[in-house]
């Protein structure tokens, strides 16, 4: 039974990427080996960089439908301009001109639709890439690379997200940070979301916009405490108050962090992490069946 | 990774590449790159006689940064005068925008178009502008 | 000549708005005839593209110059392309009526 797991945070560099390279990790280990990692975080992707065996098998590129207006057949109407709700098409009847603003552009189609002279063309207009990755344990990693200066995080997420091999009982999504469309796009497949925070006030802000969020899309989550140990006691307060359940602690360790910069997380498993991702995997197992 | 820096506007680049002193007697002393927002901040703020708070806005960025910037150009141009070094005129992180003609009386920025006679500010008048250029 | 400038208001003491697509009003003011008016900007409050629209509007008025605190990107390709003149103003709190004794009086 395919399950879901979308791993968010709010705050930046609170640890979603250790955690998703962890998890998929010992879910091979402990769980299954029917596991894929989908990077969603689109705009940075950098799970692979902690698997230096990982080789190439595919890329797609991905296109956005962007309108365009044939200049012989447009009768500057403005039909298409009341239709688009994001203020990217420019038609001035006085001039004669009609044009579309690709980067305002959400491909909607609702020019297409208003056009009733079939002056509205599309063409192809490329917003990323998704590679496929073979990690040499479980089914492989996904990445979307967004193309520089897209806006289209949210299709590319999507698109990123239906990638997955039919195969796969567990798909892993690491999301990017924050709590803005992107994030709701990752977020509103999963069966499950962890939220990985940081025991800080930045951490503590971000992971409350970042509970209400989960809250108004009805999902069920629980906390990951990284770098537990710093900061101040305002974040279990909080959770305690709250009811919500910390599924999991990370102590802060510089020596972690250091291995993180390397990109050699997964080469320096000691019995600590071991015990603590065989209980989180255990854990979710039960929460998920 | 460091934050990009937000790109400076200035409105013309140093029209050298660089300034050397003469009559030294001996060895080379080096020399010290002066980026091209030194140099406008420099134009800007000893030249053009503009406030740091006028002269931050022309150049896009905040006046703290201005302070910065026309604080390390007065230290590496002083270091040139002291040290007689070479100074180098280096693009550093600019955005050039040559389509700005700037007003030297009332600090107006204007764009040219084709049909006006493009000698005057096109807010105050003034004769006393620097062109920039017709798109 | 048609001249417009972004205002925070709709009165000749407002004062000059330094945002063009988002200003609240832009004031016209005709040149030949020293009759202005002001428009309230329909797209001062949209999610994006307020610029180009109101650069569409700029086109559509028939303006030759406008006057504002910046100009952004999008705004500039349409302006540019219609020939329309652009100033801007450094900020220093001026009103929509000194600006147009300044236009005057050149």
């Amino acid at each position: 039974m395919l399950k879901k797991i979308a791993i968010a945070s709010g705050k930046g560099g609170t640890g979603k990427t250790t955690v998703s390279v962890n998890l998929y990790y010992f879910i091979h280990k402990y769980w299954t080996d029917k596991v894929q990692l989908l990077d969603c975080d689109v705009e940075e992707p950098n799970d692979l960089i902690f698997f230096p065996e990982a080789r190439e098998k595919s890329f797609n590129v991905v296109n956005q439908q962007v309108p365009k207006i044939d200049n012989s057949k447009c009768t500057y109407c403005r039909d298409c301009v009341e239709y688009c709700e994001f203020n990217a098409i420019v038609v001035i009847p006085t001039v004669k001109f009609a044009e579309v603003n690709a980067s305002l552009c959400h491909s909607c189609g609702a020019c297409l639709h208003a056009c009733k002279h079939g002056a509205m063309l599309e063409y192809d207009h490329k917003i990323g890439e998704i590679k496929k990755f073979d990690l040499g344990i479980g089914l492989g990693l996904i990445q979307g690379e967004l193309e520089i200066g897209s806006s289209m995080q949210t299709m590319l997420i999507k698109d990123v997200i239906k990638e997955y091999n039919p195969e796969t009982e567990i798909v892993l999504m690491d999301a990017p940070p924050g709590t803005s469309c992107p994030v709701v796009t990752t977020s509103a497949d999963a069966d499950f979301i962890l939220l990985v925070t940081e025991p800080t006030p930045f951490g503590l802000h971000d992971l409350q916009l970042t509970i209400e969020l989960m809250r108004e899309i009805h999902k069920p989550f629980a906390v990951i405490i990284n770098k537990d140990g710093i900061g101040d006691g305002s974040m279990e307060k909080y959770l305690e108050a709250e009811d919500i359940e910390i599924i999991g602690r990370i102590a802060f360790s510089k020596e972690y962090a250091a291995n993180y910069a390397t990109g050699k997380i997964l080469n320096n498993l000691d019995e600590t992490q071991d015990s603590f991702y065989r209980n989180l995997v255990m854990n979710l197992k039960e929460k998920l069946n | 990774m460091a934050r990009k820096k937000h790109l400076r506007k200035i409105v013309s680049p140093p029209r050298f590449k660089s300034f050397k002193p003469i009559g030294v007697t001996g060895r080379e002393t080096g020399s010290v790159d002066l980026l091209y927002e030194e140099y406008e901040a420099i134009k800007l703020a000893d030249y053009d006689l503009l406030s740091h708070k006028e002269a931050s806005a022309l150049m896009d960025v905040s006046r703290a940064t201005f302070a910065r910037i026309y604080e390390s150009a007065r230290r590496k141009i002083s270091m040139a005068l002291v040290e007689i070094k070479e100074i180098k005129a280096v693009f550093g992180n600019v955005t050039i925008d040559e389509s700005w003609s700037f007003c030297n009386n009332c600090s107006a920025r204007f764009t040219l178009n084709t049909d006006n006679g493009n000698k005057r500010c096109a807010f105050c008048g003034s004769v006393n502008i620097k062109l920039g250029v017709n798109k | 000549m048609k001249i417009v400038i972004s205002s925070e208001g709709a009165e000749m003491n407002s004062v000059f708005d330094l945002r063009f697509g988002r200003a609240a009003y832009f004031c016209v003011y005709n040149e030949e005839s020293g009759i202005t008016e002001f428009l309230k900007n329909e797209h001062a409050d949209d999610q994006g593209g307020a610029g180009t629209k109101t650069s569409e509007k700029m086109v559509e008025l028939g303006v030759q110059k406008v006057i504002s605190g910046d100009f952004g990107p999008k705004a500039k390709d349409i302006l540019e392309r219609f020939n329309i003149q652009m100033v801007i103003l450094p900020d220093n709190n001026r009103t929509v009526g000194e600006i147009i004794e300044t236009l005057k009086g050149k």
